[in-house]
């Protein structure tokens, strides 16, 4: 994931927000597509409640579950750009994120492509940076294609 | 009593092509708002349930002694279907408070700050608010010129010297000295319930001009924290999280969703003081609130 952030977040809170950037890329969508298993990994970068959105009608938006097509995934991109906000003591309280990822994915007869545009609020827990609250859609394309592309758009404020 | 002086937080906003960064300044002035956490045992948030907190309206101005809650709103709000409704409270509401007898309802604010103002609304309407909004008349302008002004939809002509409220009837873009005029006329219609209307109008024009201005997504909650935050004083634990969620729920509300309803009452006197009597129909009213924070039967 390619971060952008603003001068003066300091390397630590860009660091932890990056770490769980590049789980959620690699566990919850890299890796489903390339091996059709189960998005692993992924609740722990989940704060409640919002995690309880992996368990919900929200889910296709925001992993890959049963992808149509299995194979090698390129990352036609993968970018957040970072806005924080500090507390009154100067520590950053909260990260906003905004997410634009897409992904293809290719087989010997098929090819998917994957886009997703989100937008993340991620808030320290446990010593790490959580997803608190997303607003993401999430488009499948496929080749051959049977049918248009598919959006989903799922929402925790 | 424990305050952050949120006046030093600071928003870094990021634009991708340009990198550009804006550090937001600090505020000297008296804080627009106060935020306080109160009743936390009451609260039990419920994904799409109601959500329910208190506006507290303060004539808290430098040499004018005790702070008594001018105006009351009580905002319940529906996330699910993105709609709320206030209810206003007149000031001079007679009803009971708790440890305190009978007495105007905006004494409680002058007996047990937002805690005790909380509880006396909460034995009222049968609500319990999560978060208590004081308002205060100084840095009020301040705020309102920090999100560009305001675009208020007058409903009646005002010419009053008092406040300083002189304005057509329908839509003016009010800067924070205008707003501040606009919320305090009482000259007008029926004195202070309309005046209590009319500052849930104002609540409820800058929930449209923070939406119109692209503030109910995320990120834009997040830009408008950034100069909300710097005229806000919280206490009670209140978070920045807290904030944003509390920004959030507000913002994803839409405005032409909210009601703006004015508790049934009654002039009258007790000792010789001019009170409200809490009207007929009140209690239906109460009922129909708080189950959903949505009016379907008034």
């Amino acid at each position: 994931m390619t971060i952008t952030a603003a001068p003066g977040v300091p390397d630590n809170v860009k660091a932890g927000v990056q770490s769980t950037l590049d789980s959620y890329l690699t566990g919850g969508l890299v890796g489903p597509l390339r091996t059709g298993q189960a998005p692993a990994g992924v609740e722990a970068l989940f704060g409640p409640p919002a995690a309880a959105g992996l368990q919900s009608a929200d889910r296709p938006s925001l992993v890959e579950d049963h992808p149509a097509v299995l194979g090698d995934v390129k990352a036609d991109r993968a970018e957040a750009t970072l806005t924080p906000v500090a507390a009154p003591d100067g520590s950053i309280a909260l990260v906003a994120a905004h997410l634009d990822v897409t992904l293809t994915v290719t087989s010997r007869t098929s090819q998917l492509r994957s886009t997703r545009s989100a937008d993340l609020v991620l808030a320290p827990l446990n010593g790490k940076w959580v997803i608190d609250s997303y607003d993401m859609s999430a488009s499948r394309d496929s080749l051959p294609r049977s049918s248009g592309p598919v959006t989903t758009r799922a929402r925790k404020p | 009593m424990r305050r952050w002086l949120a006046a030093v937080a600071l928003v870094a906003a990021t634009v991708v092509s340009a990198a550009a960064t804006v550090w937001a300044q600090s505020t000297t002035g008296p804080p627009a708002v106060e935020i306080h956490k109160v009743d936390e045992g009451h609260f039990v948030p419920t994904p799409g349930g109601p959500y329910f907190m208190l506006v507290v309206g303060i004539d808290g101005r430098p040499g004018l002694g005790g702070n008594r809650g001018d105006a009351l709103h009580v905002i319940g709000v529906n996330p699910a279907q993105h709609a709320a409704t206030i209810i206003n409270i007149p000031r001079d509401s007679f009803v009971a408070i708790p440890g305190h007898g009978q007495d105007k309802i905006n004494a409680a604010f002058d007996f047990g700050g937002p805690q005790l103002e909380a509880d006396t609304v909460a034995a009222l309407v049968g609500v319990h608010p999560t978060f208590v909004l004081v308002t205060g008349f100084v840095g009020f302008q301040a705020m309102v010129n920090d999100i560009g002004g305001v675009d208020v939809d007058v409903p009646m002509a005002m010419n009053d010297h008092f406040s300083g409220a002189n304005f057509p009837a329908g839509r003016v873009h009010m800067d924070g000295q205008h707003a501040l005029a606009f919320s305090r006329n009482r000259h007008l219609g029926q004195g202070d319930l309309t005046r209590t209307q009319d500052q849930s109008i104002l609540l409820i024009d800058t929930l449209r001009q923070l939406r119109a201005n692209g503030a109910n997504s995320a990120l834009g909650t997040v830009r408008v924290l950034g100069t909300l935050v710097r005229h806000t004083q919280v206490t009670g634990g209140v978070g920045v999280l807290d904030l944003y969620h509390l920004g959030r729920l507000a913002l994803s509300t839409d405005p032409g969703r909210v009601r703006n309803v004015t508790m049934p009452a009654r002039l009258g006197q007790v000792g010789g003081a001019s009170v409200v009597f809490v009207g007929a129909g009140a209690g239906d009213l109460f009922a129909d609130f708080r189950d959903d924070a949505i009016l379907e039967t008034h």
